[in-house]
């Protein structure tokens, strides 16, 4: 809490400052967002019972923003978020009487601090941010993707969080566009969701669009590189298939970790751009592309978790259909295979750094989801979006607020995705006001 | 399902689909409050705090402040959005802890659409989000009867906040005016916690309300509504529990209709609301020296549940569900107060039991009333000193219950018996 209100006070005393002091170097920008969400859990794997088929869920939600400039060079953003959340669940098995949950919950949205070099700070050349912020590097991905950041390592987990296609950051970003087709981002962050806390990792990424057909990027990301507590980042023994020899490797025992590299590809390409000017202008501006991306979610094949890499391996596409006639904004179709496939997947005691946690539980031959999200803004100011599909849904409880949703690697197992079996979907929708 | 889906598309959707997507020319208007509190339970219906651990002479501070941005989007469009950081202790007398709780909450988080060539009075306003909400412009602490953010119906608890004499809701509220005086709202709002699990769990439930108001010259004000409370509910096992049988005095199910009657936390409200300004039928001269608010009567009353049924926790007593208050503004243009309110308010509910299991209020402890105790009583003042700063005050015995941080009551009624009493004071600041 401390943290959260020290971030709220530093924005009103930032607005504070530069309402009244009067300092032309210092130009503030106040905004806000807030939205109405409803969505329910169609069906669903109810692997914890804790969320059953028709659970109904729903929100109400404000971000405030001021955003400061100083000196043109430098500019300071603060953000927090207040939400409400209700759920309300069917009975489940002979209950005669459902059950309702209701929480609320505020935490910082976003404080950073962004240092912009070159003489046209909105072109920089090269930019340093410090801080907690938001991080999109595929333009495209409207649900799934975003892969490098959104996932974890032994055990690979997914996150899908509705209208937050994003990764929030703790750390150092170092950022350069090179003659506006080439960006490169490095990043220093520290792990703020799951545990353990406080981790560091390096990630460096690219991006390059030559032109309006294609953007292609790539990344690494050695995920938490150094450990704060390495007992409780790299700890079980690996053992033998017999279950009685440890592993060596290179002279010393293997060890389950939760470090790991990740490596991520990505593409988009717009046909629509290979035609003539003017002869397409009936489609909208993301009418029609088609977009994919990939990871590894860990290179390193061992013990008999993680002895095959194709099941660390998630891919998606994506295909943004053309909706001129209905006047979204986008309407994007998502599809995504992943092979993680442990149906009864619970760490044995004492053997891996998750010793005593649940991981996600896939059915062994539900490889694939898909999501079908659409946007539309009614009014400047008024947006309506909506999703469904049967993606890596989770609950978006108040034990975790930070990270949207709860945490994949929990000693609950409600943490644990819930659409996995064949048949599951959700909805949700949502009306949100922003300025 | 279908229907509520539909419900919300059409609220998101209508009233603005006409309109065009330029870009927007957005004005942000920043606006602010904090506060310092202090109250005293200087008499409870639990002196010695055993029950429920607040004795008398009890100390209730509160230190808060607020910030709401406002952004007007092509004049038509407001958005709002408000959040507040509280901080709240409480130190019980005689050896009781004292606690300190601090929150940082929603308060607002709307849009409004607003229709017409007039837009500070337009003819049509459509309201999506969080909202607050005030239909009786002259109830300073009681009153505010319909909605579940202040009262409740099977069983009917009514709630008193000091300072906060609105309702909070969430969900669709359309309002017109026409000819500046008749106002309608009809509001699709979600029930929503209050706080400390009183009376208005399940949340989720949808309610219909349609209120309605009349306003001649600057003489009388009128108004009424009904409340079709929880008319759509998520999970109707929760709002209507199988378990819950009506039972008639000889303990038996009651049936109705063929069908065996269930207690439910179903209900229809009904209210009406009244105030009269007499000085305004006197020459201009002689009300030269009076403020705005002195000498008005008004009055509310409100059924907290149109049927009867069952022979247990007093539902068969329609007038034990009809509480009645009514005010007079006391002219206090000799000391300059801005008002100051005099309030006193009828409620003859009498139950004293616990709700038992398999009710829909299992598990909560509704308002343990004792017999004789049907009258409340609240003195509330406002002195603005200098612009953006004023001092509130309210001394009386009413429907108090404890606040955290956060502005979640608790449970239970802290002045039940004689001669109970608090007071509070708030000094506050605001932009």
């Amino acid at each position: 809490m401390n943290g959260k209100r020290l971030l709220l006070i530093s924005g009103v005393l930032l607005w504070l400052h530069a309402a009244y002091a009067g300092d032309p170097d210092i130009k503030v920008t106040p905004s806000a967002s807030v939205y109405f969400q409803i969505g329910q859990l169609e069906q669903t794997f109810n692997q914890s019972l804790s969320l059953p088929d028709k659970t109904w869920d729903q929100r109400c939600d404000l971000r405030l923003n001021l955003n400061a400039t100083v000196q043109d060079h430098l500019r300071i953003i603060v953000g927090a978020e207040a939400a409400m959340v209700t759920q309300v669940q069917p009975p489940i098995g002979n209950q005669s009487t459902g059950t309702t949950s209701s929480s609320s919950y505020a935490f910082p949205r976003e404080g950073q601090g962004i240092y912009s070099f070159g003489d046209d700070p909105e072109n920089s050349f090269l930019q340093i941010a410090l801080g907690y912020f938001p991080f999109k590097y595929n333009p495209q991905a409207s649900n799934m993707g975003e892969y490098l950041f959104r996932t974890g390592t032994y055990p690979p987990f997914l996150i899908n969080d509705f209208g937050d296609c994003e990764a929030r950051l703790l750390g150092l970003r170092v950022s350069s566009n090179l003659f506006g087709k080439l960006r490169l981002d490095a990043l220093f962050t520290s792990e703020t969701y799951y545990n353990p806390l406080g981790d560091y990792s390096l990630s460096l990424l690219a991006g390059f669009k030559p032109n309006r057909i294609i953007d292609v990027g790539a990344g690494v990301s050695w995920n938490r590189l150094i450990a704060l507590d390495p007992q409780a980042t790299t700890s079980g023994i690996v053992y033998a298939s017999d279950g009685i020899t440890p592993v060596m490797e290179n002279g010393d025992t293997l060890r389950y970790t939760f470090q790991g590299t990740k490596l991520m590809a990505r593409v988009s390409f717009d046909p629509k751009q290979l035609f003539p000017e003017g002869f397409l202008d009936f489609l909208g501006k993301e009418d029609g592309k088609l977009y994919g991306e990939t990871a590894i979610l860990g290179l390193k094949d061992y013990g008999s978790y993680y002895n095959d890499i194709m099941k660390r391996w998630p891919a998606m596409v994506g295909f943004n259909i053309p909706t001129t006639k209905w006047g979204l904004d986008v309407l994007s179709l998502e599809l995504e295979y992943f092979a993680f496939n442990y149906d009864q997947f619970t760490f044995p005691p004492g053997s891996t750094p998750t010793d005593g946690l649940n991981a996600d539980k896939y059915l062994s031959d539900n490889f694939f989801h898909w999501s079908l999200f659409a946007t539309k803004t009614v009014v400047g100011g008024l947006s309506i979006k909506g999703l469904i599909g049967k993606d890596h849904y989770r609950n978006t409880g108040s034990t975790s607020p930070w990270a949207g949703v709860d945490n994949p690697v929990s000693s609950s197992s409600d943490g644990g995705e819930l659409l996995v079996a064949h048949g599951d979907w959700h909805y949700t929708l949502r009306v949100m006001y922003s300025f | 399902m279908n229907l509520k889906i539909s419900l919300f598309i059409y609220a998101a959707v209508f009233g603005f689909q006409v309109i065009h997507a330029d870009e927007p020319d957005v004005k942000v208007l920043p606006s602010g409050f904090a506060y310092y509190q202090i109250g005293q339970l200087v008499s409870t219906s639990d002196p010695t705090g055993i029950i429920t651990g607040i004795p008398d002479k009890s100390w209730d501070q509160h230190a808060n402040f607020r910030l709401t941005l406002e952004g007007v989007v092509r004049e038509r469009l407001r958005i709002i959005a408000g959040a507040e950081l509280g901080m709240a202790t409480f130190a019980g007398g005689g050896g009781q802890p004292t606690t300190v709780t601090t929150a940082f909450s929603l308060k607002e988080a709307q849009g409004i659409y607003s229709f017409g060539e007039d837009l500070r009075s337009p003819f049509l306003q459509v309201v999506l989000g969080y909202f607050p909400y005030k239909y009786d412009p002259q109830a300073t602490n009681m009153g505010e009867y319909l909605f579940s953010y202040r009262t409740g119906a099977y069983a009917p608890y009514i709630i008193n906040d000091f300072d906060n004499c609105k309702s909070r809701l969430l969900g669709l509220r359309i309002s017109s005016t026409v000819f500046g005086s008749f106002k309608n709202d009809v509001l699709l709002t979600s029930e929503m916690p209050v706080g400390g699990g009183k009376g208005n769990w399940p949340i989720g439930d949808y309610s219909l309300s349609w209120l309605t108001g009349y306003k001649f010259e600057k003489i009388f004000d009128a108004g009424a509504g009904i409340c079709f409370n929880r008319l759509i509910p998520i999970d109707p096992s929760q709002t209507t529990p199988a378990s819950a049988i009506a039972l008639n005095s000889a303990g038996l199910p009651i049936i109705q209709n063929g069908d065996t009657l269930h207690l439910t936390m179903k209900a229809i409200k009904l209210m009406a609301r009244f105030s009269f300004d007499p000085k305004r039928v006197l020459p201009v001269d002689w009300i030269s020296d009076f403020a705005p608010e002195d000498g008005k009567l008004y009055m509310e009353t409100a059924i907290l549940g149109l049927q009867n049924y069952g022979a247990f926790y007093n539902y068969d007593d329609i007038y034990q569900r009809w509480p009645v208050m009514v005010g007079f503004d006391i002219p206090t243009t000799k000391w300059g107060l801005d008002f100051l309110s005099l309030e006193l308010e009828y409620y003859g509910w009498r139950e004293n039991l616990t709700i038992p299991q398999g009710t829909p209020m299992a598990n909560t402890t509704q308002d343990q009333y004792s017999g004789q105790q049907m009258f409340r009583w609240s003195l509330f003042a406002q002195k603005t000193l200098v612009k953006g700063f004023c001092i509130k005050g309210l001394v009386g015995k009413d429907h108090y219950r404890t606040v955290d941080a956060g502005g979640s009551v608790t449970n239970e009624e802290l002045l039940r018996g004689n001669g109970n009493w608090h007071y509070n004071l708030k000094f506050m600041y605001q932009f």
